[in-house]
């Protein structure tokens, strides 16, 4: 059987790699490893141009997965980036050689995206320095290779702190820029790729070019939640705001449902500066609530506290209590989420970051406490993004979907202020195209610890969220990699094809990410 | 000091390590944290001797790191291994110079506590009389501070067990010792696993003298090695100690301590680690636990640095 070459940028309808076993059905996995064809050449070009390229194993094995831990890739070779004249002479050499580059920040992809199949790895982690602060007009500029967490200790010896970022502290600006960025203050503020305000961007043949919603729009519309198709962002300018602690609350529900619609309400309202909810399975739903003041804290007490149908938690209890001790053969589910209660609650207010009613650094807290009860060799976290309307459907349907497949699993849901300027960012990313004003996510973690799961086993379980996303339109945030089958299914060819002809006019080699998206 | 069980298969790459670590924040090199050596041994793939020389085992990556890992064990068992299969004779030589240099002054018997000053606070005799007298008469100073078993712990060489029982020995009948140096700090709470262990900088800064002459324009520099090796209790102290005095410190929004990396086998670009602790913040002097910090303030910056040691002298630090 004569398996056909296949270019990089096309979709065959069975897209195995060529050294696959004929005739056995595949799911996509792993993409086939870049050939290494002109390597020695690319290498030579790359040193005559003082870019430094590490081939050996132990300068490759860090990049090998990402935090997904279930797609591997060997790259030939890692470059630290160091500025964007670097960059630039990388991707002119990777064009003319035609050598793949993936670009990778902080790695928290979790479906491959960030693992290079062969060829370069880019790891932007060489470009973390803050250029400038500027407190009176709220802005700092940056090279986008920073973690967010090291932009906020930056930022917080000017007291200052930025707008929205993912709750992981290892996640990078450049990389966040490029699929979205959800925080649960995303409800205020949008999502963090909104609070970009110019980027520098290394395109796919090497221009070093300055973009903003004035400066090269087109570039900036494509670049900013643009899976990094459209070339690498090197710098940034953020939008920042003093740093406040906050105050947070949390109410706790029975339904998803309801807690899904008080959430939505308070949202549409500003009743809050920070919404989301948090649920142990369907079983411990939790709305939490912050503010950044002590007024609108109030406010919230006054207005809304007596309006919410989540109880505190003292209720909870009682009746989580009363629900089984009239079903007695979950008492292991009662364990677990009474265990889980008495390890987390103290991880999530840990003592060092209170005072009083105030925690300092959420961020921190968050994201020690995802790591340490959520993280583990592999993470599976597929994801629904609807309109306002079907979320509540979308979580629903979700839920059943982990109760089919895992004991334990966590939903984490939040609201995204939509930027209406920005609805040409928006097309081909995880905002919805029938959303407007809010669209909404939930994460669909399952609870993985280290116990072993087939890649088989876990690709079905994110197969079947995404079909639910097919099923109702929206679209995901981790649509990438692994799951791209399902990006010409939920945006349609006309979109795909828009874009796929965009990517090859300003990638003509098809080398910068080529596995992510098409 | 034995590896204490790590676990480098562990490592989910998460890069908690990275934002607190100082060989990163002055390469960026994957290649040169507990991150990138975990993921070596992973691959099975050694990390190189002048790869693991660029940690300064400031041990910031203990604390943080939400996996079973131990990333120092680690490294100092990767630099174990190392020394066993090379000759690396200079810094043989150095231990064996130091071991020869050792005094043998027994500790007398009714020492309730006993001070092993680090090196460099041995060599300054004014002023290691001065710690002497702050932490009171029932402390000795130890003629046998382990500056040799400091030097092999920190280069990976194994410290004959002769040697190590000659040093502790003396150390049992204390009920405190009183660490100087934040590695023998580190390794002595393995080695004595009953014993009270406290650092020079707790146990100086504990002291209500000393303490009350922090003021709240200063920056308290925290020694970092003994803090990670201590992070629970040391948290908690220097924090209340922050709040008492209202006082800036070296510690950064995961509760690090930010090391100047001066006490190094390998110092590398110090000052680029002063300037980023001294970043931001308005402080009118810095005091400092250690003698390497402050002479590290003293040689990169313009801020006025007083050893904590000399707190309660009216003259400026030399």
């Amino acid at each position: 059987m004569e398996i056909p070459i296949i270019e990089p940028g096309v979709l065959p309808p069975d897209p195995v790699g060529e050294d696959s076993l004929s005739g056995i059905p595949r799911q996509q996995t792993n993409p086939v490893r870049w050939t290494g064809r002109n390597w020695s050449e690319f290498v030579v070009e790359l040193q005559q141009n003082g870019v430094e390229i590490r081939a050996e194993r132990a300068a490759c094995a860090p990049f090998v997965t990402d935090a997904g831990g279930t797609a591997f890739g060997m790259p030939h070779g890692v470059v630290i980036a160091r500025n964007a004249a670097q960059i630039s002479s990388l991707m002119q050499a990777a064009q003319r050689y035609r050598v793949p580059v993936t670009a990778r920040g902080g790695g928290l992809t979790t479906e491959g995206e960030s693992v290079a199949f062969g060829g370069v790895l880019l790891d932007m982690g060489g470009m973390s320095r803050v250029l400038d602060v500027d407190v009176e007009n709220l802005m700092v500029r940056t090279e986008a290779g920073i973690f967010w967490h090291g932009l906020a200790e930056h930022l917080r010896r000017h007291g200052m702190d930025y707008l929205s970022a993912p709750l992981n502290m290892t996640a990078t600006v450049g990389g966040t820029l490029g699929v979205g960025g959800i925080d649960i203050n995303s409800a205020r503020f949008g999502c963090s790729a909104d609070q970009a305000m110019s980027i520098q961007v290394v395109t796919p043949t090497g221009d070093i070019v300055e973009c903003s919603d004035g400066e090269n729009p087109e570039l900036f519309q494509r670049v900013i939640l643009g899976y990094g198709q459209f070339g690498i962002i090197t710098e940034a300018t953020l939008k920042i705001r003093p740093y406040t602690p906050l105050r947070m609350h949390y109410l706790y529900y029975r339904s998803l449902a309801v807690a899904i619609e008080d959430l939505q309400d308070l949202n549409r309202h500003e009743a809050c500066d920070y919404s989301g909810i948090l649920t142990m399975m369907d079983r411990a739903v939790t709305l939490l609530v912050a503010f950044d003041t002590t007024e609108k804290q109030q406010e919230f007490d006054r207005l809304w506290l007596p309006r919410l149908r989540g109880h505190g938690e003292a209720v909870f209890m009682l009746r989580s209590m009363l629900y089984y001790a009239l079903r007695p053969w979950r008492v292991r589910e009662a364990l677990f989420l009474f265990r889980r209660r008495m390890s987390l609650f103290p991880a999530l207010q840990p003592a060092e970051y209170m005072h009083g009613e105030e925690m300092d650094d959420r961020t921190v807290v968050f994201s020690r406490a995802v790591w340490k009860y959520w993280g583990g060799r592999q993470m599976v976290i597929p994801d629904l993004a609807t309109n306002e309307e079907k979320f509540i459907e979308a979580v629903e349907r979700g839920n059943a979907v982990c109760k089919k497949y895992f004991s334990h699993y966590t939903l984490y849901c939040v609201g995204i202020r939509l930027r209406p300027e920005h609805q040409d960012h928006y097309e081909l990313s995880c905002i919805p195209s029938d959303a407007s004003g809010f669209a909404y996510g939930c994460e669909f973690e399952p609870m993985l610890e280290d116990g072993v799961y087939s890649r088989d086993g876990l690709q079905s379980f994110k197969n079947e969220i995404f079909d639910i996303g097919l099923d109702l339109g929206g679209s995901y945030y981790r649509f990438g990699g692994m799951m791209k089958g399902y990006i010409r299914r939920m945006f349609g060819d006309a979109v795909v094809d828009k874009h796929l002809a965009m990517k090859r006019r300003s990638d003509p080699a098809f080398i910068l990410n080529r596995d992510v998206i098409f | 000091m034995r590896a204490k069980d790590y676990d480098f298969s562990a490592c989910n790459g998460c890069s908690l390590c990275l934002l607190v670590c100082p060989s990163w924040r002055r390469r960026r090199d994957l290649r040169l944290t507990a991150h990138g050596f975990a993921k070596a041994l992973q691959h099975d793939e050694a990390p190189g001797w002048d790869d693991l020389l660029s940690c300064g085992l400031c041990g910031a990556c203990d604390p943080v790191c939400p996996r079973p890992v131990k990333p120092t064990d680690m490294i100092l068992d990767l630099r174990r291994r190392h020394m066993r299969e090379r000759d690396h004779n200079d810094i043989r030589g150095q231990v064996a110079a130091a071991r020869e240099n050792i005094a043998r002054a027994d500790i007398g018997g009714n020492a309730d506590s006993v001070l092993l000053p680090d090196m460099l606070l041995a060599g300054r005799t004014r002023l290691l009389n001065q710690v002497k007298e702050l932490l009171g008469p029932s402390v000795e100073v130890a003629g046998d501070a382990g500056e040799d078993i400091v030097l092999a712990v920190e280069a990976g060489l194994d410290v004959p067990e002769g040697r190590l029982g000659e040093f502790l020995r003396p150390l049992e009948s204390a009920k405190t010792v009183i660490a100087g140096d934040g590695l023998l700090f580190r390794a002595l709470r393995g080695w004595m696993p009953h014993k009270s262990i406290r650092s020079l900088g707790e146990a100086l800064s504990i002291i209500a003298g000393v303490r009350a002459q922090v003021r709240e324009n200063d920056l308290y520099l925290v020694e970092s090695r003994a803090y990670h090796a201590d992070f629970p209790h040391l948290r908690r102290y220097y924090r209340q100690l922050q709040r008492i005095r209202d006082c800036v410190m070296n510690i950064d929004l995961q509760g690090a301590a930010i090391p100047t990396g001066a006490v190094s086998m390998r110092p590398l670009e110090v000052k680029r680690q002063v300037d980023w602790i001294l970043h931001g913040r308005h402080v009118e002097r810095v005091v400092a636990e250690s003698l390497a910090d402050a002479d590290a303030v003293a040689r990169y910056s313009d801020v006025p640095v007083t050893y904590l040691g000399q707190l309660t002298e009216t003259h400026a630090y030399d």
